[in-house]
């Protein structure tokens, strides 16, 4: 018993806690969410997204113009009084127009993320999880949609359904599912394999469980990041789509619609207004998505932050010497 | 000796057996596509020869006969696949006199040109920003650089372009605002397509180089006390640039089939504004040969670079 | 090493810019920017008025007017038999660029291809068989030797002087190019008094002075033209300031104030556009053929009182001036720009009891009160759907939903949906009479009214039996309009060659259209043009046939 008595010295008392865990546990969603919340850019630009979408839905409601209301004899108004942001040619109030326009741009940015996504995650999870000819079968579409121009079925489309923000969305759904498909085909296989679905698999849970119930929360994050950065893709293609003129058929509009027409005042100072405001708050949007995107990239990935925080602490601190002041450390 | 022969032979047969399959995969994805755009066009309500004036109608059925338009459908189909196995793409129906053939070989190096420019000048650059802004994190390079990938993201294509020429054309009068003779027509058109490929590749490539940076291999080189530069130039960016390549064969194939808007702004004569433009006059033989000729490009680009993935990276297996 | 970078590019780029602003201070070129690409270079298959410009290319065989002036350019004498059915030409010694010679088979060969269409073929000794056989021949049409050719009409007819736009082809050369015909700068013959060098779709033409043309000595003292063509407003506008073009045509609405109102000439093209009701009460689609569009729904549409309401509701100065200010509001159901005497039919023959272009909203609400009192409604809230087809393009969309918002605001009118369209899929839902309410856009060359008052004969327009039947649609007896004495007074004019009692015949026919209110017309088309001072004597090829820089010149710059 003397050798266990050299082997093995005790523990000391107080150093008795040192294997056990002292701070509360936390969980990877509410660190997540914590770590976004501390990032000032991220709230700022929730804030941008709730003002703005605040005010698409609450604009039209309280403005005592309708957004398609023709006025000849008040066109072309400089922004004032009456109309914060001015009237168009045809005398219809910009202020009401851009928020009604910002409702469906967000629609569109929303729902045309979510649907595509949607499509594909099913799609990609069927792909992924059977393999086989299935597998082989649906890559196979997926490489002949991507192949024919959205052109041709957004034009079907408009036709069928008119220009409206649900066959907008149909449309996106239809051109662009291949991308998620693929994509979450891959994690699938990635994670078919592994030990957790296994163990899933050994106590008897169906395919479509062990796909959702155990390896999408594992992609989440990643999922996450990409809808936030699908978001202004959506809201560009709109755009896109209505300086082509498959856009959403007036007298509805769009922010995308607003500025594409504007685009051709903006050299013009007594038509700046039809520019500038679709166009600022197109911009904003767009940009409140991306660095949204962005944070919270960052905020699930936290290691390259750390990083960069940690340089840019350590230059400060070089800077800072190189200046010969004293710093505490 | 024998062995080794019989090992290398081997692969060459599974590889050519791949390569083989994988055409003739592609070959069966460029007909259903065929396939699927002729019968989706033709969906399309009205014809290639109805014009706009009322008093000129009686033409356009007479033309319909002329061109076998009136015909069943499926004896259409069948003499268009006729056509494409001779790799006669016909004449088009709105513009008489133009052959699809000679509108693809005249326009498509216009597109290829301009898109190869914008690669040369965009991807370099983007990945040069994306390296320096990597390497020197947080500085005031950085922040520009990300600037510039958010304004060029936030603000429309047709915006930047209308910026862009009220610069270079009207203040500076440098460069000519629209058209496509010489080389200096072909610079803001460029430059308004490589904007996009800058951003995109400096924000890749600066995460790819954090995500490197990372890696255990890099902390190894560090600590043998390799120079900063070497472990940048052949640990970091070595294999940042992987994954890059993989995405440069599709990046290529979508600039190939050219951009609408660009093409519309700066009257460049791409096949992608053609190709919207024989959609809009339902011109049904142009818009199927490009459709076919286009898809012909990205499927071959898709294999190319299932094939060349295999060279760069020899973890993959090609069969 | 970025720095290097740098320099290196502004180099390149002063480079290049200063060679592209040596290229543009070239005199003897004229650069034009246009707002539409030709169609096609096939002289045979053209059928638009944006060939225009194609037709610097080839010369015509009768007249082509410089201004109001005409003059025969290849056609040496034209006799007309005395029962006025026969017209013997003999034409000048001229050749192609190619040195071919231009004989009359060349002009028989083009009216035999291009001009016999199956609206006209009724018109010629023969031409319905031709068009029904598909000959290269007719028996009415035919040359006597290489310089004399004869036309015969099947009876007199006033609409075949006015078409002077018959041109030589070779008839060895399209057969020896096939389909290839007109496609590139290489498959056409030149006659006229440019060559094409180069089309670059989508982008440019350029052409070159043609010495063999027969008038290059007197007219087209211009060496080079370019065409520009651009789709992209603040493009053009670039362009302009960029000093790339000298004159601009179609000027876009956005640009005129940019450039200044009073720098730009506005001119009228020639067509008119208005709001067409589908009074047939019937639809077409395939497969179910006709079906009645609802027997509320027509006796709506026929209800003159609805229609008129819906005009005076509407203050077309004004929506025309704030939507576009390039077209001219316009009250009547012809051409604005047709010659009479000394000005023009529509200035010297007024319409009686016009709705005024300023709209009246009281006479609007008495219109529509009396409508609903004739159809049996109590108020309007009552009234069936409508449906409004339109383009889907900027001026048609925007003219489209305001006026739908005027007769919402006005008339409490909120049965009127928009069915917005691709041109040709709408124009389809036209012809297929898919429609209540339809913006159509009437075009015509300035000397043939008659064409336009034909659309609203019984027979005439979309609706004509005739024409149905050979496209293979079933003829149906269903018409926009139909008035015995309208069809009646219309036909005689076709005989009447005396020009005074002819225009006043048809001021007759288009106050019955007015008295009918079949067609609420909107605005007669139109745009401005912007011309660089250094330019002279310009004149914009729509009026003019193509020939606008017949006396053009362009001096040191």
């Amino acid at each position: 018993m003397d050798t266990r008595e050299l082997d093995f010295t005790p523990v000391p008392e107080s150093s008795r806690d040192a294997d056990q865990i002292v701070r509360p546990s936390t969980r990877y969603w509410p660190e997540v969410w914590k770590r976004l919340f501390r990032n000032r850019l991220a709230v700022f630009c929730l804030i941008l997204i709730a003002v703005i979408a605040v005010l698409a839905i609450v604009a039209p409601i309280l403005s005592p113009y309708a957004y398609d209301e023709a006025d000849l004899m008040a066109s072309n108004l400089a922004p004032c009084r009456e109309h914060p942001f001015g009237t168009d040619k045809t005398g219809r109030d910009m202020w009401t127009r851009v928020w009604v326009g910002a409702r469906a741009s967000l629609l569109i940015g929303f729902l045309g993320a979510l649907a595509p996504f949607l499509l594909g995650t099913v799609i990609g999870a069927t792909s992924g999880w059977c393999g086989g000819w299935v597998d082989m079968v649906i890559m196979r579409i997926c490489d002949i949609m991507l192949c024919i121009p959205s052109m041709i079925y957004l034009i079907l489309l408009l036709i069928v359904m008119g220009g409206s923000v649900q066959s907008m969305v149909l449309a996106m759904a239809l051109s662009g599912w291949m991308g998620s498909a693929r994509g979450f085909r891959g994690r699938v296989m990635q994670f078919k394999n592994r030990e957790f679905t296994l163990a899933a698999r050994l106590q008897g849970a169906s395919g479509a469980r062990i796909v959702f119930r155990h390896i999408l929360p594992n992609i989440l994050g990643n999922i996450a990041v990409g809808l936030s950065s699908a978001v202004p893709g959506a809201i560009f293609m709109e755009a896109g789509m209505s300086y082509i003129g498959l856009g959403v058929t007036p007298p509805r509009t769009s922010l995308g619609q607003l500025s594409t027409e504007g685009i051709n005042f903006f050299m013009l100072p007594s038509k700046f207004h039809l520019f500038l405001f679709p166009a600022l708050v197109i911009s904003l949007m767009i940009f409140a998505f991306f660095m949204f995107g962005n944070c919270l990239r960052d905020a699930l990935d936290p290691r390259l932050r750390d990083e960069e925080y940690n340089a840019r602490r350590l230059r400060s601190l070089r800077r800072a010497l190189r200046r010969g002041k004293k710093v505490q450390a | 000796m024998s062995l080794l022969s019989s090992v290398s032979w081997k692969g060459w047969d599974s590889m050519l057996r791949y390569i083989l399959r994988r055409f003739l995969i592609s070959l069966a994805t460029v007909w259903m596509i065929a396939t699927i755009c002729f019968f989706l066009i033709r969906m399309l309500p009205g014809n290639p020869f109805i014009v706009a004036n009322p008093l000129d109608m009686t033409n356009a059925e007479r033309l319909m006969d002329y061109y076998g338009l009136s015909d069943p459908l499926w004896q259409q189909y069948v003499r268009f696949l006729g056509n494409l196995v001779h790799l006669d793409f016909g004449y088009s129906l709105a513009h008489p006199g133009r052959s699809v053939n000679d509108v693809i070989i005249q326009y498509f190096p216009v597109t290829a040109q301009l898109a190869v420019q914008a690669i040369l000048f965009g991807i370099p650059t983007g990945i040069l920003l994306g390296i320096l802004s990597a390497y020197r994190r947080g500085s005031g390079l950085d922040y520009g650089t990300q600037m510039l990938t958010i304004l060029t993201t936030a603000i429309p294509s047709y915006v930047l372009a209308a910026l862009l020429q009220l610069l270079f054309s009207v203040q500076l009068h440098w460069f000519p605002a629209s058209g496509w003779k010489n080389f200096s027509y072909t610079i803001l058109p460029t430059i308004c397509l490589s904007l996009g490929l800058i951003a995109g590749y400096c924000r890749f490539m600066r995460t790819l180089m954090l995500e490197v940076g990372q890696q255990d291999y890099l902390r190894t080189a560090k600590a043998k006390g390799l120079s900063n530069i070497r472990i940048i130039v052949f640990h970091q960016i070595r294999n940042a640039i992987l994954p890059l390549v993989t995405n440069l064969g599709l990046e290529i194939a979508g600039l190939l089939m050219g951009s609408y808007v660009i093409e519309k702004i700066f009257s460049v004569p791409g096949l992608g504004k053609y190709f919207v433009t024989s959609i809009n006059e339902l011109d049904y033989t142009m818009a199927l040969g490009l459709v076919v000729f286009q898809a012909v490009v990205v499927v071959a680009a898709n294999f190319l670079v299932d094939l060349l993935y295999g060279i760069v990276d020899p973890r993959v297996k090609v069969a | 090493m970025l720095k290097r970078m740098l320099s290196c590019i502004l180099c390149l780029c002063l480079v290049f810019g200063c060679t592209s602003l040596s290229a543009a201070a070239e005199n003897d070129t004229l650069n034009i920017l246009i707002s539409a690409e030709p169609v096609t270079l096939n002289t045979l298959e053209s059928k638009s008025n944006l060939d225009t410009y194609v037709f610097y290319l080839t010369s015509a065989l009768l007249y082509r007017s410089i201004g109001l002036e005409v003059i025969p350019e290849l056609c040496d004498t034209m006799t007309v038999s005395e029962d006025g059915t026969t017209y013997t030409y003999t034409i000048k010694d001229a050749r192609y660029s190619d040195g071919t010679p231009i004989v009359a088979d060349d002009f028989v060969y083009f009216m035999i291809k291009n001009y016999l269409t199956g609206d006209n073929a009724w018109m010629f000794v023969g031409g319905e068989d031709t068009i029904n056989g598909s000959l290269d021949t007719c028996e009415g049409i035919y040359a006597l030797d290489d310089k004399t050719f004869v036309v015969t009409l099947a009876a007199p007819n006033v609409t075949f002087n006015g078409k002077l736009e018959i041109y030589p082809v070779n008839r060895a050369f399209v057969e020896a190019k096939g389909a290839a015909y007109g496609g590139t700068p290489a498959d056409l013959q030149y006659s006229g008094p440019y060559i094409l060098d180069d089309w670059t779709i989508g982008t440019s033409l350029t052409l070159h002075k043609n010495p063999d043309y027969i008038y290059a000595d007197t007219y087209f003292p211009v060496r080079n033209v370019g065409l520009y063509y651009s789709a992209d407003i603040s493009s053009r506008y670039s362009m302009w300031q960029n000093d790339e073009v000298d004159v601009m045509v179609n000027v876009p609405n956005e640009l005129v104030e940019l450039l200044g109102e009073e720098n730009c000439n506005k001119y009228t093209a020639g067509n008119v556009v208005g709001i067409e009701f589908n009074t047939t009460g019937f639809t077409y689609t395939e497969g179910d053929g006709f079906q009645s569009r609802g027997e509320d729904v027509t006796a709506l549409l026929k209800n003159r009182n609805f229609r008129m309401a819906l005009c005076y509701a509407v203050d077309r100065e004004a929506l025309v001036d704030s939507i576009s200010p390039s077209e001219t509001a316009f009250n009547r159901y012809v051409d604005p720009n047709i010659p009479y005497g000394e000005s023009t039919y529509v200035d010297s023959f007024p319409m009686e009891n016009v709705i005024p272009l300023t709209g009246d909203a009281d006479k609007a609400r008495e219109c529509l009160q009396k409508a609903l009192e004739e159809l049996g409604y109590a108020s309007v809230s009552e009234l069936p759907k409508l449906s409004y087809l339109c383009f889907e393009t900027d001026v048609q969309k925007m003219f489209a939903v305001t006026m739908v918002s005027l007769w919402k605001s006005i008339l409490g009118l909120e049965n009127i949906e928009i069915n917005m369209q691709p041109i040709q899929s709408a124009i389809m839902s036209m012809v297929f009479m898919n429609y209540d309410l339809y913006t159509q856009q009437l075009t015509l060359n300035p000397d043939n009214m008659l064409e336009l008052l034909s659309y609203w004969e019984t027979t005439g327009g979309v609706s004509d039996a005739a024409g149905f039947q050979a496209s293979g649609v079933p003829s149906f007896m269903a018409s926009i309009h139909a008035n015995a004495d309208y069809d009646a007074l219309v036909e005689s004019m076709y005989a009447n060659f005396d020009e005074a009692s002819r225009y006043a015949d048809a001021a007759k026919a288009e106050q019955m259209l007015y008295d009918d209110f079949v067609f609420f017309p909107l605005y007669a088309g139109g745009g401005f043009e912007i011309v660089k001072p250094y330019v002279e004597g310009w004149v914009n090829p729509y009026l003019e046939n193509g020939y606008g820089i017949a006396n053009t010149t362009v001096a040191a710059h």
